[in-house]
């Protein structure tokens, strides 16, 4: 199979349109991918968020929980050494040298200091009743502090000579239910001793303290010094909340959160507490979560893309197949089978697909039928028949081609239906198809047309065959209760003598079949001489509106004979085409063509007119000459013909002399009503109507009782032998018969000889026309025969 | 019990000499009377001293001071006897008497002299809850208000200095101190400026409810 354009196209949008659009199976994916890193990116995200801000809430929540150990730790000590200065303090050795103390300080402070070593403090003191310093462990100069103790509670801090110390004071009395105080026992520690090692392994962040603010100055911290005095330089911001700080670790620069609480009091306020652990540490829990959590995705990404693969495999794949089904079907290549699938909606497709592949073998089968066949016979068409030629001619030698067709098939389609007319096809065709001939091809060209090949053999001749065909005609149709009789028209053309080539040969025998029209002949071979006249058709059917313009159409004009007295009581006008190149051209070559081509209503027309205008001047000549005009069934069934004749009365002074139209009773019967309206219309006006070769037709009597006409013209065929013929007699009388008790006058064309028209003239006839008086003549011959004539006649 | 104790030593001293009845009361800041304070009035002129042998006692019954507060004249030798069935150490170290009486129980210690005037406080060094208070004054008119915060003293007629004394009185001692010229029977009304201190109320019902007994 050649690509033909309409198929280079259909392939280049294609491959266009694979190229614009994607596959369905990388659609579904790019969606799944789509969806996919959506879903990871929300799910990263979220959890991401979730979990810094848990993890971050944690470190919080880690760093208020190590203030509350560490203030835990320290309120601890504070109370441990507060319940050892109770212990002291109610110490009746204590209490006797607190009271000697003015006298004998030496030894309350010797028990002082041993007091302190084993409350492992730092610095201790007593004060008496009216705070005034009875003895102190130390010797810096500095004056204790002034201390507020009945407010005193919690931790408390006190600056001592720049040192920050923890401190405790119990009062001392005496008497123990005193509601005196006798004196104070005061103990403090250094808080550089409070912040130890031991705080990191209990709270696991780095502990450092400073002083109070704004001056928060560091005054201890776990961490070595170097990162401490990093620290202390900040900046620092002394919050719950975390806070990040890059401080230097293992020689390089790591980044802490921190978070800062107060503690304690002192009378410049609260030491500050600060928290710090290394940042990376402190999220490590938060970044191995999302570690894992991207390879769970990725993992879970990997799964759903493997899955999507396999899904859209699913899908694509059987519609790949019936894809190329489908490509298959589209070639003409017919599959036994189309691919099933177990996915529902494939599966119905692929059965859609099934079920479309048998309806287009169908509809081949019926297009084929129909391209092949003749609908209505079953016989081959046209088409077969050439293909059949064409194949013959390959073949086989000689062939012979015959067209046949059915003489006035279209009169019986128009007078019996076309019912009637299928119905006689169709026993042609059978006739046909029963020629018991080997190697006969029979087909139905159209119409009544009918086309027969024989392979030439030698059982045969084409004669033989013509008219073993012509045979099959002689027995007449019988449809419906009718008995028709038909005449044919066959053509013969053989190869190769008249062409080489289908067309030719059909030519030919087209030709060959047309010349027996009018001859009367059942069968032609073609002869080269025939192919004049069907070159002639063709160029006719174009010239003939200029040949009407030109004045190539002429009248003649055939005297009519009033059969009583013998005078000329007018004329019929016969048109003739006098070509400048082809000469004479009879009429029932190119008014049936004109026919076909609707020019004959112009050509009425002109005849009318010249008709009336000829009919004027012999008037003015004096001679009242009868016009009779034929006219085709064509005029009749629109209603302009009342109209033109009207208008020509009027142009031409009346109808001085009569106007008579003759019309067929075929053109009468093919729409009778309107037909009718038409005639009655042109006899209100005063027309004479005849009906022309009355006879012949198929006329219903009740529709001729109808019709509003005046006379009847009895065809020739009765008429030419009428003299020696006793048939044409017997049918002559009848008809007259006929029109005398319809009230019809008649008249009898084709008269040949004076016994004919003696017999006409006895018969009753009215009048006669015919070679015998005369052959129609131009008028200038008319006028020349009309003065002979009472010479000739007598 | 101390109203006895206080009625007796007066009527000792003061029976030779005809004195005019110098009556005091004791009020709170809020004007409520003080049961139990410490009054008494000294002189500048030479006023009787407290006979050679004069003894009062401070026992310990039911792990308490009994009397809470004791009054004597400077040079009253006082007594520690021991009613309870433990053994007590009784303490001060009041600079107007140091002393220290180590555990004992059945063998009454010797009474002490009390030849320091001011107040002594009392401690057990056993019982913290223990605690007992002995005003020693230069002068043999002294008493202690009653329940309505009276007091009455009888003195001869001459210039005197009234002092107003008790654990639970906030009042600078010197504050209260007033001038009293005696010539007839006279009123004084002392009052408070500050509130009392709180608390020590066991060692007053329980005086009161000895009173009452006896």
């Amino acid at each position: 199979m050649s690509p033909s354009p309409a198929n280079v196209e259909t392939m280049t949008h294609s491959l266009l349109s694979k190229l614009s659009s994607r596959s369905l199976r990388s659609r579904m994916l790019m969606v799944f991918l789509l969806l996919l890193a959506l879903i990871v990116v929300v799910t990263l995200v979220t959890v991401q968020k979730a979990t810094y801000q848990h993890s971050t809430g944690q470190v919080r929540d880690h760093a208020k929980t190590s203030a509350i150990v560490v203030k835990d730790k320290i309120r601890n000590r504070s109370n441990q050494l507060a319940s050892a200065l109770a212990t002291l303090a109610k110490d009746f050795n204590t209490k006797q040298l607190i009271a000697g103390g003015r006298q004998d300080q030496e030894s309350l402070l010797s028990a002082l200091k041993n007091h302190q070593r084993r409350i492992d403090a730092d610095l201790s003191w007593v004060l008496d009743e009216n705070h005034q310093l009875l003895t102190v462990t130390t010797n810096i100069s500095t004056p204790m502090p002034e201390i507020d103790f009945p407010k005193k509670t919690g931790i408390t801090w006190q600056d001592i000579a720049g040192r920050y110390y923890l401190l405790e004071a119990v009062p001392v009395r005496f008497v123990e239910s005193s509601p005196k105080v006798n004196a104070w026992l005061i103990a403090a520690v250094d808080v550089q001793r409070l912040i130890t090692q031991e705080l990191i392994t209990l709270t696991d962040m780095q502990v450092s303290i400073f002083s109070p603010a704004p001056e928060g100055k560091l005054i201890a911290s776990t961490f070595a010094s170097p990162v401490a005095n990093v620290l202390q330089k900040g900046p620092l911001t002394w919050t719950e909340e975390l806070q990040q700080i890059w401080l230097p670790a293992e020689g390089q620069s790591r980044e802490y959160i921190y978070a800062s609480a107060d503690i304690g009091n002192s009378p410049d306020g609260p030491l500050k507490l600060l928290f710090a652990t290394i940042a990376d540490k402190a999220y490590l829990s938060y970044n191995s979560l999302i570690g894992q959590l991207i390879l769970i995705l990725v993992i879970a990404a990997l799964l759903a893309l493997t899955a999507a693969v396999i899904i859209s495999n699913g899908i694509t794949r059987p519609l790949t197949r019936l894809v190329n089904v489908t490509n298959k079907i589209r070639k003409g290549q017919y599959v036994e089978e189309v691919p099933k699938s177990t996915t529902l909606e494939i599966s119905s497709l692929s059965t859609a697909i099934d079920e479309m592949q048998q309806g287009i073998k169908q509809r081949e089968l019926e297009i084929q039928q129909m391209a092949y066949f003749d609908a209505l016979t079953g016989l081959p068409n046209r088409n077969q028949f050439n293909n059949q030629l064409q194949q013959a001619l390959t073949q086989h030698r000689p062939v012979v081609v015959l067209m046949m067709d059915v003489d006035r098939f279209k009169d019986i389609n128009d007078t019996l239906g076309h019912g009637i007319g299928d119905q006689l096809l169709v026993k042609i065709a059978s006739r046909l198809s029963d020629i018991e001939v080997d190697n006969l091809f029979v087909a139905r060209l159209g119409g009544d047309e009918f086309g027969l090949i024989w392979f030439g053999d030698n059982s045969s001749t084409p004669k033989r065959l013509a008219s073993q065909v012509v045979d099959v005609f002689k027995t007449p149709f019988d449809i419906e209760q009718l008995r028709l009789d038909l005449d044919l028209s066959i053509g013969v053309a053989i190869y190769p003598d008249h062409g080489d080539n289908p067309s030719t040969l059909i030519q030919c025998a087209d030709i060959a079949m047309y010349s027996c029209k009018g001859h009367h002949r059942a069968f032609a071979i073609y002869r080269p001489e025939l192919n004049k006249y069907s070159l002639q058709r063709l160029s006719l059917m174009s010239e003939l509106r200029s040949a009407l313009a030109e004045g190539q159409l002429k009248l003649y004009y055939q005297p009519k004979l009033m059969l009583a007295d013998g005078q000329v009581s007018g004329a019929e006008c016969l048109i003739r085409w006098i070509h400048p190149v082809h000469g004479f051209i009879p009429p029932d070559q190119f008014i049936p063509l004109a026919e076909q081509t609707g020019a004959i209503r112009d050509v009425t027309r002109w005849a009318l007119k010249e008709a009336m205008h000829q009919q004027q001047k012999w008037s003015q000549a004096g001679l009242s000459l009868n016009m009779a005009v034929n006219i085709s069934p064509l005029d009749l069934v629109d209603m302009q013909l009342p109209d033109i004749v009207a208008d020509l009365f009027s142009q031409y002074n009346g109808n001085q002399g009569g106007l008579t139209l003759e019309v067929t009773e075929s053109a009468v019967m093919s729409d009778p009503d309107m037909a009718i309206r038409a005639l009655e219309k042109l006899k209100s006006m005063g027309v004479i109507l005849s009906i022309d070769d009355f006879g012949t037709g198929y006329s219903s009597m009740a529709q001729l009782k109808k019709m509003p006409v005046h006379e009847l013209k009895i065809d020739k065929a009765f008429v030419l032998d009428l003299a020696t013929n006793s048939e044409d007699q017997i049918m002559v009388n009848t008809l007259l018969g006929l029109a005398r008790h319809l009230g019809l006058k008649t008249v009898a064309e084709g008269v040949e000889d004076a016994s004919s028209l003696a017999f006409l003239k006895r018969a009753g006839c009215h009048k006669a026309q015919g070679f015998y008086m005369s052959k129609p003549l131009p008028a200038a011959d008319f006028d020349m025969w009309l003065k002979n004539y009472p010479e000739s006649s007598s | 019990m101390i109203l006895r104790y206080a009625v007796f030593v007066c009527c000792l001293l003061c029976l030779p000499v005809q004195g005019m009845e110098v009556r005091v009361s004791v009020q709170t800041d809020d004007a409520r009377p003080v049961p139990g304070a410490v009054a008494y009035l000294t002189s500048e002129q030479p006023l009787p001293q407290v006979n050679e042998g004069a003894v009062a006692e401070m026992d310990q019954i039911n792990k308490q001071f009994s009397p809470h507060i004791l009054v004597v004249q400077k040079g009253t030798q006082i007594s520690f006897p021991n009613s309870d069935s433990i053994q007590h150490h009784v303490y001060s170290f009041s600079p107007a008497k140091t002393f220290q009486l180590q555990l004992y129980k059945d063998n009454n210690p010797d009474p002490l002299p009390f030849d320091g005037t001011g107040k002594v406080e009392l401690g057990c060094n056993v019982h913290d809850w223990m605690l007992g208070y002995i005003y020693v004054v230069d002068t043999p008119y002294f008493g202690q208000t009653d329940k309505r915060g009276l007091l009455a003293l009888n003195v001869p007629a001459g210039n005197y200095k009234l002092h107003i004394r008790h654990p639970r009185i906030q009042d600078q001692p010197d504050k209260l101190d007033t001038e009293v010229t005696v010539s007839a029977a006279q009123n004084l009304v002392v009052r408070l400026e500050q509130p009392l201190l709180p608390g020590l109320e066991d060692f007053e019902e329980d005086t009161d409810e000895f009173i009452g007994y006896e």
